[in-house]
């Protein structure tokens, strides 16, 4: 075996893409939990923690390690068809980051992401009674159908989901190879060179990111009128 | 030689078919149309544009609320209080029989409306009540109160809807 096709246990998922990854499905998971059941409150306070989350996730696309970045992993048509036609055969070298495909669907999961708690915050309830923070920009019927839409992206956003762990599980039985543990650990077994081309970034430097998410989302959720009162 | 499965080539059709019929099904969630006796289906669209005021009056009540405004004294407050009460008086009137579901009419109202017509009139009952009870109080000039009561209205709208409205598709 050639010295740079050697496999080594190396990290190729920083903690911020990580907790990202787990909190994401963690907050959503409460609003969809806090919907059903109509515990509207919470169900604005998770749905602000998504939309947060997802906008710290943006600034870490351009700021993060190698793996996390947009420019990294995002690919043109002709690798993602190369990709396809390897997609049969088992044993291929383990890819590094996003595959060019799963970059794809990165994207699409966080548009998903990002729409849906953004009509979530215009959104009004059947009563009128319960309603997204910026919500008083708009009309009662207006708002009814932000509603049907956040609803809508949530329908688009559960068969992301589903593509996305049929794809892990594809790869785990088919292709003999663990994806989920690595997202937990932040670990895999990937050739010397691979791991060569892994630029990480230190953790401090998701704070500034954090701050601005958080930032925003506050003032939306709770100062919006306060602010437009001012002008 | 290896032998390959028959599955194998067909996975990433099979996965974007998935995502394709997700996408349709969520486009293509409206009904065909049906004949409905023109007097019906015009009942129905009274009806649901009186909720849909209801709808607005409570909208606007919510987002003065939430502002933190001084309520009393607010004309559209004011106004709005008044209109959920005579809204909620009038509101027995828009359920004739006949105007359920199985007129063919695009309506959300649930046949139990009908099947089960004294426990929807104490539902009914129940707004009358509770927006009797917000006038008093916004009477009154007590904000804290006035918020707890309008919270006790919007109880009262959501049951009654858990009942006897069919879960959310249209406005």
């Amino acid at each position: 075996m050639a010295q740079g096709s050697e496999l080594v246990r190396a990290k190729v998922w920083d903690a911020p893409v990580r907790a990202f990854h787990w909190l994401v499905l963690l907050a959503v998971g409460l609003c969809w939990y806090t919907a059903e059941n109509r515990v509207m409150d919470w169900h604005r306070r998770s749905g602000y923690v998504v939309l947060a989350l997802v906008l710290f996730r943006l600034y870490w696309g351009f700021a993060g390690s190698s793996t996390a970045r947009f420019a990294g992993f995002l690919r043109g048509p002709s690798a993602v068809r190369e990709y396809l036609g390897g997609l049969r055969e088992r044993g291929t070298a383990p890819f590094v980051g996003h595959n060019p495909l799963g970059g794809w669907s990165v994207i699409a999961l966080m548009l998903a992401l990002i729409v849906m708690p953004l009509l979530g915050l215009f959104a009004v309830d059947i009563d009128g009674v319960e309603s997204g923070p910026l919500s008083w920009l708009l009309s009662f019927k207006a708002g009814r159908r932000a509603a049907h839409w956040h609803e809508d992206v949530f329908g688009v956003l559960q068969g992301l989901v589903v593509l996305h762990v049929a794809a892990i599980l594809y790869y785990a039985f088919w292709k003999k190879q663990e994806l989920i543990a690595p997202m937990v650990t932040g670990y895999r077994r990937i050739s010397r060179d691979a791991a060569a081309g892994v630029r990480l970034v230190a953790g401090w430097r998701a704070l500034p990111g954090l701050l601005v998410a958080t930032v925003i989302v506050v003032v939306v959720a709770l100062y919006s009128q306060k602010i437009a009162a001012l002008f | 030689m290896i032998a390959r499965s028959p599955v194998q080539g067909r996975l990433p059709v099979a996965l974007l078919l998935a995502l394709g019929a997700t996408l349709l099904a969520t486009a293509c969630s409206n009904k065909p149309k049906v004949v409905v006796d023109p007097e019906i289906e015009e009942a129905v669209r009274v009806r649901k544009q009186n909720f849909s005021e209801i709808g607005t009056i409570a909208k606007n009540i919510n987002d003065a609320l939430k502002a933190g405004n001084k309520l009393v004294g607010d004309p559209t407050i004011t106004s709005s209080v008044q209109q959920l009460g005579n809204y909620a008086r009038d509101q027995k009137f828009w359920f004739k029989a006949g105007t359920g579901p199985e007129s063919g009419a695009d309506t959300d109202a649930k046949a139990e409306i009908w099947t089960q017509p004294d426990d929807f009139a104490k539902k009914s009952e129940a707004l009358i009540e509770a927006s009797t009870q917000l006038a008093t109080v916004y009477a009154s000039g007590d904000g804290a109160a006035f918020a707890t009561q309008w919270k006790a209205v919007g109880k009262t709208c959501e049951s009654c809807h858990e009942s006897y409205r069919v879960p959310d598709k249209d406005d």
